[in-house]
């Protein structure tokens, strides 16, 4: 019997390094294919070769047993191959209807809209995601789940074979993904195959017929489902025990460095009380738009304070410019790198000097070359940060070595506190243990380090405290001793 | 451990698509080598076709014509750099060349006529600032405003007269010559190597370079971004200010519809020369490239008796396609 879908021997090679190397998968009619790999194991690479975002180096593709070779885009979304990303793609200001037939909208002889017709189709593929909305409903106005669903419906109306689901789960609450999931286990009922690609093995478990493990761009395994625990999965996955990811911590917590006194920022998030001490790593945990990353730029002067102050040891400054925190000793990781954190058409050389230009000039004025090269060598040697020199643009360079790269812009104003706003999304397993030891590093430095991270068992294994924030005010503290999942998804969900 | 989908990190590094249209491929492989190759094609087609070409009147004229949209181009560069637009040029050129012109009328010595030419440049270019930092206005509409209300004000100060004979030692800023070169091709001279010193050398080129790239990383990273985006305004106004005062006093005239139209001149240069209208991306020797090609151009035009009106045509052609490969390039980085 041929499958719907098979991905034979698949290689891609980037510049300096091998994405994928011979990888196969298949995918049969009304089945559910689990992928699971750390960031950077090739999972998304592979799916943009079956979008037709890449083409392979080497490796063949076949749809219901014939050769299918996409070039673009287009070719994958006509063979019914239809990727969902996590970041949504939909319009939010038009209907869902408008929406659901992006692209495709039904027209009349005089290329106006068809409203009635596109309507009508809209709520026939509406009824089969269950989604109980008008299909002249604005999008912007509907939650991510209902979004997510949209994006099915879209699938959909294009006469999806292949649906792959790239994270779908991330940001949905417990009683969206019960009808996601209901909405999934219908599609295969339809005998479309699905693709799902999730961090939560829970979801993997509860989904997948088979589960394929990706490791540094080579298959591990596929098995069914049934054969595999969760900690055969995560064996697999990381190659490597958890807890030897994370360097011991030795807390010895010196004088108070940054006491943030009810601090409130507008409808962003109000009343943050808490203090960080030298030695310190403290973890500020929550659910996505809890008010986390608010917090930190509020300190830090980049979005401004409405009420409460923020103090910093041994200066009288309240930052209102993230260039006065930085004077005040101050540095931030900002959440996301490319859009925040690097200039990325410039050189590794210019983004490592990017907060010390002045003092890596003559006269506070005129750059010295040779003053910077020397900076940003050293930046490279201490952080192992994997370039083939300080020339090279960070644009080019992996995620790991990219963040690397804006740690050692934050660590060469010489600041005594470090905001770091998840300091290891998206990088390979082996670029967070880096960060974590350098972590750890500037805390027994006597540093004052505050983590932001949505990845639970990072915070509990690189904390001494975390901090948890619910709907913009903190919900309570856990402290090392009393750590566990449990106790911080309790504060960050229920208070 | 999320949202791997956004974060792989090879994006850009990806080879080719195959498909991808030549046009791209053609535009990537446009470089500061080829603009010098493009200035060398021009020179000798110019050079064998048209006998007088390489004369050394036509060459001098070509340097005093390109010495005023080299200065204004100059301010532009820095502005472009930072992913801005300064679209008044023009207009500041006109006004402050009658300003300083009413200013000489009214017996004011010439210093202090030259100080007023460039203080008006400098005012506009702050109100530009201001409009674009604090009010966070667009600078593509600010200063098209500005396009307008400096070319009023022009009108309105002088009641639409032209403003003539001025003292001998402001016209030879303008029209005079030291030793064999033009005095206004020298001054341009000196704003091409102080800019491009200051644009590539100090710690106010790389900031603008780093807002220009990614103004918000440049903001985290605490580079002072607002005082960066005013000051580029501000010498952007200053120099179209110089402009108006060489332009004055090489005419001996100043006219409120003097220099209409400049500011595509300048944009076409600074786009020529390879900097890139999103940003981060320019250079001053770039921009002297630039100008020279479009004076080459225009001079060319004027030599084979090319009709005016297909001389503007030719110009808006040659800016859109500098537009379209700079457009392509950056497509091209993103995929």
């Amino acid at each position: 019997m041929t499958h719907l879908l098979e991905m034979r021997g698949i290689s891609k090679s980037f510049p300096g390094v091998k994405a994928l190397s011979n990888v196969g998968i298949t995918l049969d009619r009304g089945e559910v294919l689990g992928i699971v790999g750390e960031n950077g194991a090739g999972k998304s690479t592979l799916m943009k070769i079956l979008a037709g975002v890449f083409t392979a180096d080497a490796g063949a593709l076949f749809l219901d047993g014939e050769r299918f070779a996409p070039m673009r885009p287009g070719d994958s979304l006509d063979a019914g191959i239809i990727v969902i990303h996590q970041e949504l793609s939909l319009v939010p200001d038009r209907s869902v209807a408008e929406n659901i037939f992006l692209g495709h909208l039904p027209r009349n002889r005089f290329g106006a809209v068809r409203r009635a017709a596109l309507d009508r189709a809209a709520s026939r593929l509406l009824a089969r995601v269950g989604l109980a909305v008008q299909p002249r409903t604005v999008v912007r106005t509907l939650g991510i789940a209902q979004q997510q669903l949209v994006e099915i419906a879209r699938a959909l109306s294009r006469a999806a074979r292949v649906i792959v689901m790239d994270e779908p789960t991330a940001t949905l609450t417990a009683a969206e993904k019960t009808s996601l999931f209901a909405t999934i286990a219908g599609l295969r009922g339809e005998g479309v195959g699905l693709v799902f690609i999730s961090h939560h093995l829970d979801e993997v478990f509860a989904l997948a017929d088979r589960v394929t493990v990706l490791r540094d761009g080579t298959v591990v395994a596929t098995r069914p489902t049934a054969d595999w625990s969760e900690a055969a999965l995560i064996q697999a996955m990381v190659n490597r025990p958890l807890d030897a990811m994370f360097p011991p911590r030795q807390a010895a917590p010196g004088d108070i460095l940054l006491s943030v006194e009810n601090l409130s920022s507008g409808a962003r998030f109000e009343d943050v009380s808490f203090s960080v001490r030298a030695g310190e790593v403290v973890g500020l945990g929550g659910l996505i738009g809890a008010g986390r990353t608010e917090v930190l730029k509020t300190i830090y002067g980049a979005l401004p304070a409405s009420a409460g102050r923020v103090r910093i040891a041994g200066t009288t400054a309240h930052p209102r410019t993230p260039r006065q925190a930085i004077a005040a000793g101050l540095a931030l990781v900002p959440e996301d790198r490319k859009a925040e954190g690097l200039v990325l058409p410039f050189p590794v050389r210019s983004n490592v000097a990017l907060s010390t230009l002045s003092s890596l000039s003559w006269l506070r004025m005129v750059l010295s070359p040779s003053r910077i090269d020397r900076v940003a060598n050293d930046a490279v040697r201490d952080l192992r940060i994997r370039t083939p020199g300080i020339r090279q643009l960070v644009r080019s360079l992996s995620g790991g070595n990219q963040q690397k790269v804006v740690l050692a812009r934050a660590m060469s104003t010489g600041p005594r506190v470090f905001l770091l706003d998840e300091p290891t999304r998206g990088i390979d397993v082996g670029a967070k243990v880096e960060v974590y030891r350098l972590i750890n590093a500037l805390a027994e430095g006597g540093a004052a380090v505050l983590v932001v991270s949505s990845d639970m068992i990072e915070l509990l294994g690189l904390c001494d405290r975390i901090l948890v924030m619910r709907a913009g005010r903190l919900a309570g503290a856990v402290a090392r001793a009393e750590f566990s999942q449990e106790r911080v998804m309790a504060l960050a969900a229920l208070g | 451990m999320t949202r791997p989908a956004s974060e792989s990190p090879h994006r850009s590094g990806a080879p080719e698509n195959p498909r991808r249209s030549g046009l791209a491929r053609l535009a990537g492989a446009l470089n500061e080598l080829t603009i010098v190759v493009g200035l060398v094609a021009i020179s000798l087609y110019l050079a064998v076709t048209t006998p007088s070409f390489l004369t050394t009147a036509n060459l001098l004229s070509i340097l005093l014509a390109s010495a005023l949209i080299g200065i204004v181009a100059v301010g532009e560069t820095f502005v472009i750099v930072t992913g801005g637009i300064d679209l008044s040029v023009g207009s500041v050129v006109a006004f402050s060349g009658v300003m300083a012109g009413l200013a000489m009328q009214a017996h004011l010595p010439v210093p202090v006529a030259i100080l007023i030419g460039l203080g008006i440049g400098a005012l506009s270019g702050g109100f530009i600032a201001f409009a674009v930092t604090v009010l966070e206005m667009s600078p593509f509409i600010v200063s098209l405003a500005v396009l307008a209300m400096a070319r009023g004000l022009a009108f309105i100060v002088t009641n639409g007269n032209t403003v003539f004979s001025f003292p001998d030692s402001f016209d030879n800023i303008g029209g005079g010559n030291l030793g064999a070169f033009p005095v206004a091709a020298l001054i341009a001279a000196a704003v091409f190597l102080i800019a491009g010193l200051v644009l590539a050398k100090t710690v106010f080129g790389a900031e603008i370079y780093a807002v220009g790239g990614n103004r918000e990383a440049a903001r985290l990273a605490g580079i002072p971004v607002g005082r960066t985006l005013a000051l580029v305004y501000v010498i952007s106004g200053a120099l179209a200010g110089l402009g108006g005062i060489v332009l004055a006093g090489r005419l001996d005239s100043a006219q409120p519809i003097a220099a209409v139209g400049l500011e595509l001149n300048a944009i076409a240069a600074v786009v020529i020369g390879g900097a890139s209208l999103f940003g981060g991306k320019g250079s001053i020797l770039g921009t002297l490239m630039g100008v020279l090609i479009i004076g080459l151009i225009n001079n060319g035009l004027t030599l084979k008796n090319v009709q005016p009106f297909w001389v503007q045509f030719i110009q808006g052609a040659v800016i859109f396609g500098a537009v379209l490969i700079d457009s392509l390039n950056q497509k091209r980085r993103r995929s």
